[in-house]
């Protein structure tokens, strides 16, 4: 077992050929790669399980296996040549969710889109950046993510890696109370990416009763207008138009130059008059002696 | 001269309640700056030193709500002495010895800046309290009901979104963070250096917590009083 997995290759069935984005994708874990280091598996979560309980036997597709004759040996991404619809098996919940999320949807249509001819991508946003539609391996390293870790710890890793691709969001947060008292101040009661969106469901919370209910998980006697704070205030003005809450961004940032025109003003003004004073009252001293 | 009848270290500039509010305020500014800042600045390692500390988040936040109500009664407080020093003791809220900002103030400044850089001989015509006192005063007694009023917003902002647009609430973080920037700024550094650090009286000035000053500082910085001392129409106690 161990020796087929020194060198292990996932399964090349897939017909789906990631022309459009290669192996690029920020969102691959960086530890992603056709090849498992053994000491790091066996500290995860599947560290337990033998290879072909995810991945099937060697000869099931009628290949050899490695079989290094393949043009796209090696060159492929593992994340984007897995068949995720294997992970319910025992994942089954958490499928069911991903199959009802945005991210399920988004993947849906990319592969709708490599399946017809080379016919040009329709741009509806030209100005994103696009990413591959995440697959189950995209968020979790099947091999290494390790079982067992604390609310704060897998908080933590979640806004990395929701970061990769979301990267303005996670950032955002992290300049949000929610993310300062979590992420940098491991604080339990606080609320995580997924506290909000959905681990698998994958919520964008653009209508503002899905938000209150998520908002009153927490914060019970929350009313509707409580939802109009915004989490995610500092993204960058294209994301910003994006979002329903533009208007309060806006005028949150027009405080916020305010602010801090005032507290420069005021430094400038009480440094400079202490600063004089003090090299008065020196020049005073000095001159008496 | 008539100074020769007053005892030199017995010239009282700050009442007992003057000296007990601002130890009240040392302590609760501190308690309010350390928790406030781990929060503000929470990915630095002194901050998440400073929870551990206290014993975690929730620990923190408690003992800046501690400090905000101990700090904030402190200004309540003073708001009462200053009714019942008016309407009880009919005194004057306003005038010469006053904390209250004059047009005298101004014309202390230019002449002050005139002075400082060589345009004048000798410091205004100082009374009880300089115009750099007052701001003192006054940056304190305006900050902490502006802290007082976003600080009560992001402690119950489930309650003020029931009237309030819930972007205030993040408007109330802003001015919050930015206003406790400046303050403890302000406080940490131009009060301390102002107050204290001085070449005349380093290393400290100790007359805010006994109360006491000598005639010759109060001769230098505070002529005005002093003549009015000296002349018998003020015993140097009266404290508004």
């Amino acid at each position: 077992m161990m020796v087929c997995a020194a060198v292990f290759f996932g399964l090349l069935s897939s017909g789906l050929t990631d022309q459009t984005h290669a192996d690029v994708s920020p969102a691959v874990p960086v530890q992603s790669s056709w090849f498992v280091d053994m000491q790091r598996f066996q500290k995860g979560a599947h560290a337990n399980f033998k290879c072909e309980e995810c991945h099937g036997s060697m000869i099931e597709d009628g290949h050899t296996h490695p079989d290094p004759n393949r043009p796209d040996f090696l060159k492929t991404s593992a994340t984007r040549q897995f068949d995720y619809r294997r992970c319910q098996k025992c994942h089954k919940l958490s499928y069911q969710r991903y199959l009802k999320g945005k991210h399920a949807k988004a993947l849906k249509e990319e592969t709708e889109s490599a399946g017809k001819a080379k016919a040009p991508v329709k741009e509806t946003q030209p100005a994103k950046e696009k990413y591959p539609a995440p697959t189950c391996g995209e968020c979790h390293s099947a091999h290494y993510d390790p079982a067992g870790m604390s609310r704060v710890a897998v908080g933590a890793r979640m806004t990395s890696r929701c970061g990769r691709c979301h990267k303005e969001y996670s950032e955002s947060y992290l300049d949000n109370i929610h993310g300062k008292l979590g992420v940098n101040l491991a604080d339990k009661a606080s609320a995580f990416c997924t506290d909000c969106h959905g681990a698998h469901s994958v919520v964008a919370l653009e209508k503002q009763q899905d938000t209150l209910i998520v908002c009153q998980r927490c914060h019970p006697k929350a009313a509707s207008e409580f939802t109009q704070f915004v989490i995610h205030a500092s993204v960058s003005d294209s994301a910003a138009k994006e979002s329903p809450k533009n208007n309060s961004i806006v005028w949150i940032r027009r405080v916020q130059t305010v602010a801090i025109a005032v507290v420069a003003l005021s430094l400038i003004f009480f440094f400079g008059h202490t600063i004089l004073w003090l090299l008065r009252e020196k020049h005073e001293k000095l001159r008496k002696h | 001269m008539p100074d020769q009848t007053i005892p030199p270290d017995r010239l009282m500039r700050f009442s007992v309640l003057d000296r007990l509010l601002h130890l009240v305020l040392i302590f609760g500014f501190t308690g309010l700056a350390a928790s406030g800042f781990s929060l503000g600045f929470s990915a630095t390692a002194p901050a998440r030193a400073f929870i551990w500390l206290v014993g975690g988040t929730a620990h923190a936040a408690w003992l800046h709500r501690f400090c905000a109500i101990i700090t904030y009664s402190s200004v309540v407080i003073h708001g009462l002495w200053f009714l019942y020093f008016r309407f009880v003791l009919r005194g004057r809220l306003t005038g010469p010895r006053s904390i209250a900002p004059s047009k005298k103030d101004l014309k202390d400044f230019k002449q002050n800046m005139a002075y400082f850089i060589g345009w004048r001989p000798s410091p205004p015509d100082f009374d009880k309290f300089t115009y750099m006192e007052k701001i003192d005063y006054w940056a304190i007694f305006i900050g902490m009901n502006t802290m007082g009023i976003t600080g009560l917003i992001l402690w119950f902002p489930e309650w003020f979104t029931r009237f309030l647009p819930g972007v205030w609430v993040n408007i109330a973080q802003v001015l919050h963070y930015w206003e406790a920037i400046l303050a403890v700024v302000v406080k940490l550094f131009i009060h301390v250096g102002m107050a204290h650090l001085r070449p005349t009286v380093y290393p400290a000035d100790t007359s805010i917590f006994s109360g006491r000053t000598t005639r010759e500082r109060m001769m230098a910085e505070h002529p005005a009083e002093w003549r009015s001392i000296a002349a018998g129409r003020d015993k140097g106690i009266e404290t508004e």
